[in-house]
C-alpha cells in the first residue's frame, strides 16, 4: 500500500477517542486522507463514498454498531456488488474471548485490538501494510 | 440514474413488483435485493431514483436503510436523496406514523401493493 494514497476511516462514537486516533494517524502518515464517522451508519456512507483502504472500527455504537457494518460488507462481497476489500482493524472494549475470536473471522477483519488502544500495536500493524 | 431498486425478501412479491415497474417505466433499470444488506450495497452502487422498501424482513428490517440514508444525508456524506416508498404490512397506527415522519420516506403504502397504485406513485414521484 502506497502511503501517498492511504485513506483511513475511523468509525467511533467517542469524540475524544476519534481525535486521538486521528492525531496519531496524521502524525504517522501526514499525506493520508482521514475520514471520521460517529456511528456505523455514517461509517457505511463514508465507506461507499470515499473508498477507504484501512478502517478502524468500534463495535458498540448508537444508531448502528460495528456488527451491522461488517454484515453489510459481507453481504455486498457475497453478492458480488463489492469489488474492493479494505483492511479492517476492530478496536473494541469487548472482553469475551469467543466473541473476539468470532469478530476476527469476519470478512476483511485483519486484526482485533482491545480498547484502550495501545498505539504501538496499531503502528506495527500499519507498518506491515504501508510502504 | 434511471434506476429503481426493490428491496423485498419474498421472491414472488419481488418478481411481481419488478414486472409492474418494468411495465410502468420500461426505460428504467430494475435492481432487486433479497434483504436490506444487499439493498444498501445496491443503493450505493446503482444510485436508484426510487426505492421500494419492505419493512419487515428477517435479521435486519428496512429501518436500517432509512437510518443510514438519514445519517448520510444529514451529515452531507451522501449528496443525493432517493425517494423511498415503504410497502409494508405494518398495521399499527403508531408504527405507520413514525415511518411517515422519517424525512427520506416519500410514501408509505399497504402490502400487497396493487398495480394501479404503484403506477400512480411512480407517475407522481418520477413526474412522468
Amino acid at each position: 500500500m502506497d502511503k501517498q494514497k492511504i485513506r483511513f476511516l475511523i468509525v467511533e462514537d467517542d469524540e475524544m477517542i476519534r481525535l486521538i486516533h486521528k492525531d496519531f494517524l496524521n502524525d504517522l502518515y501526514p499525506e493520508s486522507k482521514i475520514f471520521e464517522a460517529e456511528n456505523g451508519a455514517q461509517g457505511i456512507c463514508h465507506y461507499f463514498e470515499s473508498h477507504p483502504n484501512i478502517i478502524l472500527l468500534d463495535m458498540m455504537m448508537p444508531i448502528m454498531g460495528g456488527e451491522a457494518f461488517l454484515d453489510i460488507l459481507e453481504e455486498g462481497h457475497r453478492s458480488n456488488i463489492l469489488k474492493e476489500k479494505p483492511k479492517i482493524i476492530v478496536v473494541t472494549a469487548i472482553k469475551d474471548v469467543k466473541e473476539l475470536m468470532s469478530i476476527g473471522k469476519r470478512f476483511a477483519v485483519e486484526a482485533v485490538i482491545s480498547k484502550p488502544l495501545v498505539q504501538n500495536q496499531l503502528k506495527s500493524l500499519l507498518e506491515d501494510w504501508i510502504i | 440514474m434511471n434506476n429503481v431498486l426493490i428491496i423485498e425478501d419474498e421472491a414472488v412479491t419481488r418478481m411481481m413488483y419488478t414486472g409492474y415497474v418494468q411495465k410502468i417505466v420500461p426505460h428504467y433499470t430494475v435492481y432487486e435485493a433479497k434483504n436490506v444488506l444487499e439493498g444498501i450495497c445496491l443503493f450505493f452502487d446503482k444510485h436508484p431514483q426510487i426505492i421500494l422498501l419492505d419493512m419487515i424482513m428477517p435479521s435486519y428490517s428496512g429501518k436500517l436503510l432509512i437510518d443510514i440514508l438519514e445519517e448520510g444525508i444529514t451529515h452531507k456524506i451522501i449528496s443525493y436523496k432517493p425517494k423511498i416508498i415503504v410497502i409494508s404490512a405494518i398495521e399499527t397506527v403508531e408504527e405507520l406514523t413514525a415511518l411517515t415522519q422519517r424525512f427520506v420516506v416519500s410514501s408509505v403504502m399497504p402490502k400487497p401493493l396493487p398495480f394501479e397504485t404503484l403506477a400512480e406513485i411512480l407517475t407522481l414521484h418520477l413526474k412522468l
